[in-house]
């Protein structure tokens, strides 16, 4: 029962991400979803990694519709790879996040550039792309410290509610 | 004998100075006076500082918690003061893109706008969707025209009861009719968003011929039967060829600031040719029809 908390803490960030310019006066918001999904397939693995893209991919499909499927693909497959390499990279350091959080960051915006230049058949300017990219990666990175506490705090809770013997 | 002579000489003197300083004062002994003040001048400023130091250092433990208390009462002050300017600013602001708004219902009194909210936006990877705080409910329906005081926003492209999502114009999904407004090109082709809040938009499918110049302002043709003619959508910031070198492509600057905004208005009054062809679809067929990107 406990576990539902995750896909209601999912619906929270987003929340918080969509109502973000009505808190700070900028033209970009942090991807709060994309850090919980980092998280969790970090912490849980490949499939439910897969299972957790899928789930916040399809929520940001349904209320932008504008390209329906694209969040979808992506965000499942960003959580099925984190996840499946979870046992080759220091997952419980917090300077592993960081790296993923800057990595991911930029890779998303790339796909999302060369995705939008495919489908509108030429090459767009790459300035603004690479400013957006910036700024996208500098408030996830802002973002990922206080994620990273909370889905601590989460994980452990949930932990302690399932298993009794649940020690970390 | 002699030190008897002598304290009698001492004493006299020692009368006659207090008799010469009770009677004419310390002036007629200067070199006296000299003498005790250079003797006494160190002791005197010693003393002084001393006291000084005393008393400001008394003072300074009378005066503190006044000092403290008045600080805080300032601080307090200086807080509610900042807090005030803030909101002013935020007043004025607002004021200020109201007063735009205001300015375009009143350039267009043919039109009858709902105001609305911006409740939500970067919901996604492409930023080209915002969601506001009308909707079925308050009369709107799908494909109305959305502006704020700079120009077109965008379009209803999905309704609730209580809120509508709006495609931006930005949008690479979004497609509507433009012209140029300079008076003697008229030129019209098809605007459509590039890569969301990040980039410019474009202006595509005009005759390799086609008057269009930098600077030159691109509004709605009306064309569509979406949108009414007129609404301004940016300037002209480049014009190019097309890689085939057929048609041309020019480079547009939105006039909206779609990462600050806040307000809009939905024009709820607009009956262009699309609705009447699609009524008379919808009663031949009994179809309905659904909203849909290009427009």
């Amino acid at each position: 029962m406990t576990q539902a908390l995750w896909p209601l803490l999912a619906l929270l960030l987003f929340a918080v991400q969509i109502h973000w310019f009505m808190f700070f006066s900028s033209t970009q918001a942090p991807d709060l979803l994309l850090l919980f999904l980092l998280l969790f397939s970090l912490d849980t693995g490949g499939r439910r990694g897969a299972r957790c893209g899928f789930f916040i991919g399809t929520l940001q499909d349904v209320v932008t519709f504008s390209f329906f499927g694209y969040h979808m693909i992506t965000r499942l497959l960003l959580g099925f790879l984190i996840g499946s390499s979870r046992e080759r990279i220091f997952k419980d350091k917090i300077a592993t996040f960081f790296v993923l959080v800057a990595v991911v960051s930029i890779f998303l915006k790339i796909v999302t550039a060369i995705f939008l230049m495919i489908y509108r058949g030429h090459m767009f300017p790459w300035g603004p792309i690479l400013s957006g990219t910036l700024k996208y990666m500098g408030w996830n990175l802002l973002c990922s410290v206080p994620m990273w506490i909370i889905f601590r705090i989460l994980r452990d809770y949930i932990g302690r509610r399932e298993n009794p013997y649940y020690h970390f | 004998m002699r030190t008897r002579k002598l304290r009698a000489i001492a004493v006299v003197v020692i009368i006659l100075l207090i008799i010469g300083l009770i009677k004419d004062g310390r002036a007629h002994f200067p070199v006296v006076n000299s003498i005790i003040m250079t003797v006494l001048s160190p002791v005197n400023f010693v003393l002084n500082s001393f006291g000084k130091g005393v008393k400001n250092t008394g003072n300074y433990f009378t005066f503190r918690s006044d000092l403290e208390a008045k600080d805080a009462k300032l601080q307090k002050e200086n807080d509610n003061l900042r807090q005030e300017n803030a909101d002013l600013i935020a007043m004025k602001a607002e004021n200020d893109r109201l007063t735009q708004l205001l300015n375009f219902k009143n350039l267009h009194p043919n039109l009858k706008f709902t105001a609305a909210k911006v409740i939500s936006r970067d919901m996604g990877d492409f930023k080209d969707v915002i969601l506001i705080n009308v909707g079925e409910a308050d009369g709107l329906q799908l494909n109305m025209s959305v502006i704020n005081g700079s120009g077109l926003v965008g379009i209803i492209d999905g309704l609730y009861p209580h809120m509508a999502k709006v495609l931006l114009i930005n949008s690479p999904k979004s497609r509507l009719g433009g012209m140029n407004l300079r008076g003697d090109s008229r030129v019209a082709g098809i605007v459509n968003g590039i890569a969301g809040t990040d980039a410019s938009l474009e202006m595509r499918n005009m005759a390799r011929n086609a008057d269009l110049l930098p600077g030159d302002t691109v509004v709605t043709s009306g064309y569509s039967g979406y949108h009414p003619a007129g609404l301004i959508i940016g300037t002209i910031e480049e014009v190019q060829m097309d890689a085939g070198g057929l048609t041309k492509i020019a480079t547009i600057t939105p006039a909206v600031d779609f990462t600050h905004l806040e307000e809009v208005m939905v024009i709820n009054n607009f009956k262009g040719f699309a609705d009447t062809l699609k009524n008379t679809k919808s009663k031949q067929s009994g179809q309905t029809t659904k909203g849909g990107g290009s427009r």
